[in-house]
């Protein structure tokens, strides 16, 4: 009640504001960022795949390899920082009471991007995948929203999961 | 008076809250208060330490605000009160 009366006394003579507001702009989590990155980590491990068929590799070649190993490394930690920070700043305790896994899905995820950096194998960015994809659904279900499965439409045509945002109103 | 915007003090201050300042209230460690910043511009944030020469530092109490380092050293000065009453808005 006494808002109430707050508020109509701001609609006739404006308030002051003071801002609260964070480093980024309030609200704005999206674990796509996190399921792009594994997306990426799988590309690089089937272009570095495709170099291990060859014999020898040319100086080009060396430079490629250096250059995906070295992406592959840097789109990992990309991953767990993405992770990390709607784990630790989204997640509240009404999510947290809603799905209590979250904490040992986040450890798993971390395990699991460290296995994905330290070797060429496409089944371990996969797992890596399906961890961070249960991420992105438990995200999206907190926040009410429906999720679905669809191949991503570029390489590597891995299973993603997407929130189905045309059902909000 | 004023309100607040933004949720950087949530659960504390929640977006759209009325603020009641009082101006001569003597502050301490864990206070809200209001600051005229010269970088952010008006915020809200609590103190969390005093320094002996009356300098403060200021954080926001949801782990999103923008921390004490990006805040820096605050002038006492710059200080325009103390929040003595929150009103949130209703739930729902």
């Amino acid at each position: 009640m006494l808002f109430s009366l707050l508020k109509k006394i701001d609609r006739r003579a404006a308030v002051k504001t003071v801002s609260a507001h964070c480093d980024i702009p309030c609200k704005i989590y999206d674990p796509i960022s996190a399921q792009l990155a594994v997306l990426t980590m799988i590309r690089l491990v089937d272009l570095l795949d495709e170099l291990t068929l060859k014999d020898k590799l040319t100086i080009k070649e060396q430079a490629q390899f250096v250059r995906l190993v070295s992406e592959k490394e840097e789109h990992g930690l990309k991953l767990k920082r993405e992770i990390t920070i709607i784990w630790g700043d989204y997640f509240k305790q009404p999510q947290l009471d809603q799905f209590p896994e979250i904490h040992q899905l986040t450890h798993q995820i971390m395990l699991a991007a460290s296995a994905a950096k330290q070797h060429v194998d496409r089944e371990l960015t996969l797992e890596l995948l399906v961890k961070v994809n249960r991420f992105a659904e438990i995200f999206w279900t907190t926040k009410g929203v429906e999720t679905y499965q669809a191949n991503s439409p570029y390489p590597p045509m891995a299973a993603v999961t997407y929130p189905v945002l045309n059902k909000i109103c | 008076m004023c309100r607040a915007v933004g949720n950087s003090m949530a659960p504390t201050i929640v977006d759209g809250s009325f603020l009641v300042l009082h101006c001569w209230l003597r502050i301490k460690v864990g206070s809200v208060v209001f600051v005229e910043h010269p970088n952010y511009g008006d915020i809200v944030k609590r103190v969390a330490s005093i320094s002996d020469l009356g300098m403060l530092t200021l954080r926001g109490d949801d782990p999103a605000s923008i921390s004490e380092q990006q805040i820096g050293l605050c002038d006492k000065a710059w200080l325009v009160g103390t929040i003595i009453k929150i009103i949130k808005p209703p739930r729902g």
